[in-house]
């Protein structure tokens, strides 16, 4: 009986790790597509079977120029090993900063031109660094000149420094990976998104909503697929345990089933019985479930010292609990026929 | 014609059931097991009149138990007629409602669900009632304080003694108000003196109640305090 409500439980906690997984990346794309004055993001039409992500930058500059935009700012995203942990960077123009929704809380904005940077809170909390301390990046100084935060965690645990410099580190000058746009005042999104497509069919792709990122990115929908296959893995491998617990209880209670039928308990009651126990014990390991996924994946990435953001909704622990109760059913209906079809003489005979 | 009614007369003084309706008729009752091979019952004809207190006796293997089984419903037989309480087991279609309403049972090994307080075990058999839970426990408490078990009421049947879980399982049997209580030997994993207790309390609920009582044993002490005493032999019945 434990070992079935345990493994079911195992399953459960895959799911809502998953899940956590699956809507914090889901939040997190949502804050940064909202962040700053950006109205949409442009990318790289990854349908169009090109491998590279990264964008020529002189579209940055034609996008700019286009009817109803008002500012285009080029993003350059990149990692780095500082100390023990991996700093995430982003290299964006100084004039394009308000674009970020960043909020400098200590010191100032870096200079284009000179080795500054900038350091989210969260990132500043972990390497201990302040205003005025430098950090090594690929072999050269920078300097810290002041500390920002937007709210959005995988933001606040990177940096942001001037575009050319973090290109150049990169060697991969004049590429950026996205491109945010703002328009002017009274312009339509709609109309500005299909212009920019039009103009650049097949290479572009522009991003106004998550719903837009979904259809244009496949990796979260890969989230979300791997996370229902898991569901269906865990159903039935949850289903089999239970009817096999199930199985093994009515097999221990055949006496007692006997019983119950020499009372007179009509076989819907039986059923229903077995039926019950069996989704009272898919839903305490449900419960038991969630708690050992939100423990476990809130261990992993804090283990892993991974910058991701986890999302627990009561959706999510709503959708664990009718898996867990679905298996229950499933599970619980053989075993119930199987009880309830027992004849009472042998039932009573069974030692 | 008047010697007729003299005859009829002198019977109601010996049998003071004669006049009373069958609550049992059985005719030609065949019953048997493993294709054919064994024969547990083989053309039994036998008929208990309503309020009866009759205890069926044979040896082992002889096919007591199994009419007793088929008496419940709780089998059904070959070939034959079998009617209990005026329904006709070969045909009636919901067995489990017959049994609910119209039997109760006490088995040898009294036959208790052990994680179920006394109180649970009692309230079983009326789930399948109209009672309402509350009603339902009133009644159980009532029949525990019928057989002198209420204090013991939230025990579980580990914590009692033999024939306490047999005065018990007497007092789950009259929990629908059954008309014939169906008891396969209730005395025999007892020691003598509790199973003459218990078999005083069967006899006094007999009295009390006017339920027909239908008890298989081996023994023949037991078997004397019924009113009539029936012996199965090679599955057929012998008065």
């Amino acid at each position: 009986m434990a070992l079935a409500v345990v493994g079911i439980a195992i399953g459960i906690a895959t799911i809502v790790a998953l899940g956590m997984v699956t809507e914090g990346l889901k939040v997190s794309l949502e804050e940064q597509l909202k962040a700053g004055g950006a109205d949409f993001v442009v990318m790289k039409n990854t349908s169009s079977g090109s491998e590279s992500s990264a964008i020529k930058q002189n579209r940055v500059d034609e996008i700019a120029k286009m009817n109803g935009v008002k500012q285009a700012a080029g993003i350059y995203t990149s990692s780095r090993p500082v100390g023990e942990t991996t700093l995430g960077l982003i290299g964006l123009n100084q004039k394009d900063l308000n674009m970020m929704g960043a909020k400098i809380t200590q010191g100032k904005q870096y200079s284009d031109n000179k080795n500054e940077i900038i350091l989210g809170k969260l990132a500043s909390e972990k390497l201990k660094k302040k205003v005025g301390d430098t950090i090594t990046l690929k072999g050269e100084k920078y300097t810290i000149t002041g500390i920002y935060e937007t709210g959005n965690q995988e933001i606040d645990t990177s940096a942001v420094m001037p575009l050319s410099k973090l290109q150049k580190m990169d060697e991969n000058e004049n590429k950026v990976h996205l491109i945010y746009v703002k328009i002017n005042n009274g312009a339509d999104v709609k109309a500005v998104t299909k212009s920019v497509e039009k103009s650049y069919t097949k290479e572009l792709t522009t991003i106004a909503s998550l719903e837009d990122f979904q259809k244009a990115n496949d990796g979260l929908g890969t989230v979300e697929m791997a996370s229902t296959a898991i569901s269906l893995l865990a159903i039935i491998i949850g289903g089999i345990g239970i009817i096999n617990t199930m199985i093994m209880s009515v097999f221990e209670r055949t006496r007692e089933i006997g019983v119950l039928k020499s009372v007179g308990w009509r076989i819907r009651r039986i059923m229903g019985m077995i039926l019950g126990e069996s989704i009272v014990l898919t839903f305490l390991a449900g419960l038991v479930g969630i708690i050992l996924g939100v423990i476990g994946v809130e261990a992993i990435i804090s283990f892993t010292d991974t910058a991701m953001v986890l999302t627990f909704t009561p959706a999510l622990a709503l959708k664990a609990l009718a898996i867990a109760v679905i298996v229950g059913v499933i599970g619980g209906i053989y075993p119930a026929y199987r009880a309830s079809r027992l004849a009472p003489t042998e039932a009573l005979r069974y030692e | 014609m008047n010697s007729d009614v003299i005859v009829y007369e002198v019977k109601t003084v010996k049998n003071p059931y004669e006049r009373m309706e069958n609550v049992v008729e059985i005719e030609g009752l065949k019953k048997s097991y493993e294709n054919g091979k064994i024969k547990a019952l083989d053309g039994a004809d036998l008929k208990i009149k309503k309020g009866e207190f009759v205890s069926i006796i044979g040896p082992s293997g002889s096919g007591k138990s199994t009419l007793l089984n088929m008496l419940g419903a709780l089998d059904q037989p070959d070939e034959g007629k079998i009617t209990v309480s005026g329904h006709d087991l070969t045909k009636t279609k919901d067995l489990n409602h017959f049994r609910s309403k119209e039997i109760g049972f006490i088995f040898q090994l009294h036959n208790l669900i052990p994680n179920l307080t006394v109180l649970e075990n009692v309230e079983i058999p009326m789930y399948e009632s109209r009672l309402s839970s509350k009603k339902m426990h009133e009644r159980a408490l009532k029949l525990l304080d019928y057989v002198e078990l209420q204090e013991k009421a939230s025990r579980k049947p580990t914590q009692l003694s033999g024939g306490e879980r047999q005065r018990v399982a007497i007092a789950r049997a009259l929990a629908n108000n059954p008309s014939i209580i169906l008891a396969d030997e209730p005395t025999g994993s007892l020691d003598s003196k509790t199973g003459q207790i218990i078999l005083q309390r069967l006899k006094e609920i007999h009295e009390k109640e006017k339920v027909t009582l239908i008890m298989v044993t081996h023994d023949m002490n037991v078997a004397s305090m019924a009113e009539r005493t029936i012996e199965v032999l090679d599955g057929k019945i012998k008065t």
